[in-house]
């Protein structure tokens, strides 16, 4: 199955062109680059950040901050979710713990963050606690839409628990994995900006962006923010190519 | 040698006083399909059950095979025996192809090589060699069918249950399927009750045929093919005369003469 035709790419080009133009007749409208810096300069800003002697530590810093925060949450959430849909009472112990973690706002688990971890930790601890209740549902709702046909279909041929775990089980729950994966990473990565914005770690993508905005320098945050997404595309794109290579068989 | 096959032949599953209900909706009555049934499964023989649609077939094999707890009831002859299921439907995984589909049930069973060997030759006489490394999602309802029809051949069972296998193949395919299925059966013997909607099918395979009707459902109608299999030509001859019989029997069941009179 093919999502995107070459087509489908002229189309977004000529729509990225488009917001290129608004954007640049938008900020000589305004007529101010504190307030809207034209696509020129903030450009120009992102090449001078890039070369920046720090530029790649914060890279590297966030995505890791990111990452490791992320790989923890799944596999807890894995763990739990496939924990839970097998055995109700574990459901039933979470189920509160999920509310709470999905109801609560993200600023007060900023703060609790920043008092119990200090300022490294905590957007690590803040990504985790914004995306595990929608990795853990999403797994959840993939126990619960295994085709108990194919179950009593491997029962009746006595095969093992650990077999039907891993040939049943993880391949029926694998397209709600990657449906969680890819919006979580991606949210993640904009959770543990922001916590850095607020807790200030000394190298880091949100540390830069409030050095910028601290400056009034609006091109520095815009070229900032640009890298955010270019890293937020990348990690789409990996995951999104997983997938692909995860469902031939659809 | 003689006197033991004769013993065993005489062994039978016996279904006594089976009874089995389901709730079917709302404000409705729930549905007793089965209710004081009986029935006696001769064992290393192919057994036919026939009968209207939503008379209760599938729900029997599901009783039989344990997939359902029936209300009460006792099964003779049952525990211990392993069970393979041709489901009324595929039931194949769809991220496995068709080869791994069928190596699925084999797997714990046989060493590496020889499965190999096995796998291929069911898929040969499924006809699907060719298929072996298609996703099922590619492949049309009969070919599917023929598949799980190769994975149920393929797990050594004692019981082997099959709802309507053949259905929605076409004439040559199902002969042929049907013959490998006898050739392979008088291998191995197995105890096997077979639901088919097709008295040429029944007549064709079976050495005891039972008719289902009503709900719940009873044993309308039995009877005995003792044609040997080889001598069985499908459809034609000798089966051909019992079908006719039959069905001159089956015409006063289903339009009770009187009721044809006033008509
Ligand atoms: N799990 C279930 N829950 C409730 N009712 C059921 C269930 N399974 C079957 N029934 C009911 O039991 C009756 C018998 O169904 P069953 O599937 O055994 O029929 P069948 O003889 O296999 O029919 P067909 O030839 O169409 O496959 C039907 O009226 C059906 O509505
Ligand atoms: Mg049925």
């Amino acid at each position: 199955m093919k999502l995107f035709t070459s087509k489908d790419k002229l189309y977004t080009a000529g729509a990225v062109l488009c917001l290129l133009i608004l954007w640049e007749v938008v900020s000589r409208a305004v007529g101010a680059s504190i307030i809207l810096p034209p696509p020129g300069e903030t450009w120009q800003e992102l090449v001078r950040i890039i070369t920046y002697e720090n530029f790649w530590t914060a890279v590297f810093n966030t995505t890791t901050r990111s990452l490791i925060g992320f790989t923890l949450t799944f596999l807890t959430a894995l763990l739990f979710a496939v924990l839970a849909g097998l055995w109700k009472p574990l459901y039933y112990l979470f189920s509160p713990l999920v509310v709470i973690t999905k109801a609560a706002p993200p600023i007060s688990i900023i703060l609790l963050a920043l008092i119990w971890l200090g300022t490294e930790k905590a957007p690590v601890l803040v990504g985790s606690l914004v995306i595990y209740p929608i990795i853990y549902t999403n797994i959840i709702a993939g126990v619960d839409n295994v085709d108990h046909k194919l179950i009593e279909m491997a029962a009746m041929y006595r095969i093992g628990r650990l077999r039907k775990l891993l040939e049943i089980y993880l391949p029926s729950i694998m397209p709600y994995v990657l449906a969680a994966c890819s919006t979580a990473l991606g949210l993640n990565l904009r959770v543990v900006i922001m916590t850095e914005v607020l807790s200030q770690p000394p190298i880091s993508m949100g540390t830069s962006l409030q050095t910028a905005r601290v400056f009034l320098n609006t091109a520095g945050v815009f070229a900032w923010t640009v890298v955010a997404i270019a890293l937020a595309a990348l990690f789409d794109y990996s995951v999104s190519t997983l997938r692909k290579r995860m469902e031939v068989w659809k | 040698m003689e006197i033991r096959m004769d013993r065993t032949m005489q062994k039978a599953l016996q279904i006594t006083n089976l009874a089995k209900e389901f709730k079917v909706g709302k404000g409705v009555k729930s549905l007793k399909v089965y209710e004081n049934f009986s029935l006696t499964v001769p064992e290393k023989k192919i057994t036919c059950i026939m009968g209207p649609s939503g008379g209760g077939k599938t729900t029997l094999l599901n009783l039989i095979s344990g997939l359902l707890k029936p209300d009460s009831g006792e099964f003779k002859g049952f525990a211990g025996k392993t069970v393979s299921y041709l489901f009324q439907e595929p039931r194949l995984l769809p991220w496995k192809t068709v080869w791994q589909n069928i190596d699925f049930v084999s797997k714990d069973i046989y060493p590496k090589k020889q499965r190999a060997e096995i796998v291929d030759k069911y898929l040969k006489m499924v006809d699907l060699y060719d298929f072996r490394d298609y996703w099922p999602e590619k492949l049309s309802g009969g070919m599917k069918q023929r598949v799980s029809i190769a994975r149920a051949f393929v797990f050594p069972s004692d019981l082997l249950l099959m709802d309507e296998p053949f259905k929605g193949l076409d004439l040559q395919l199902k002969i042929s399927l049907m013959d490998s299925f006898a050739a392979l059966w008088q291998q191995d013997l197995r105890t096997v009750i077979f639901v088919t909607h097709d008295l040429d099918e029944a007549l064709y395979l079976g050495d005891e045929i039972y008719v289902l009707s009503g709900l719940p459902a009873r044993v309308n109608k039995s009877l005995q093919v003792k044609i040997p299999r080889g001598e069985r030509r499908y459809g034609e001859g000798k089966l051909k005369e019992l079908k006719e019989e039959w069905l001159a029997d089956y015409h006063d069941l289903i339009f009770p003469p009187e009721r044809e009179n006033n008509g």
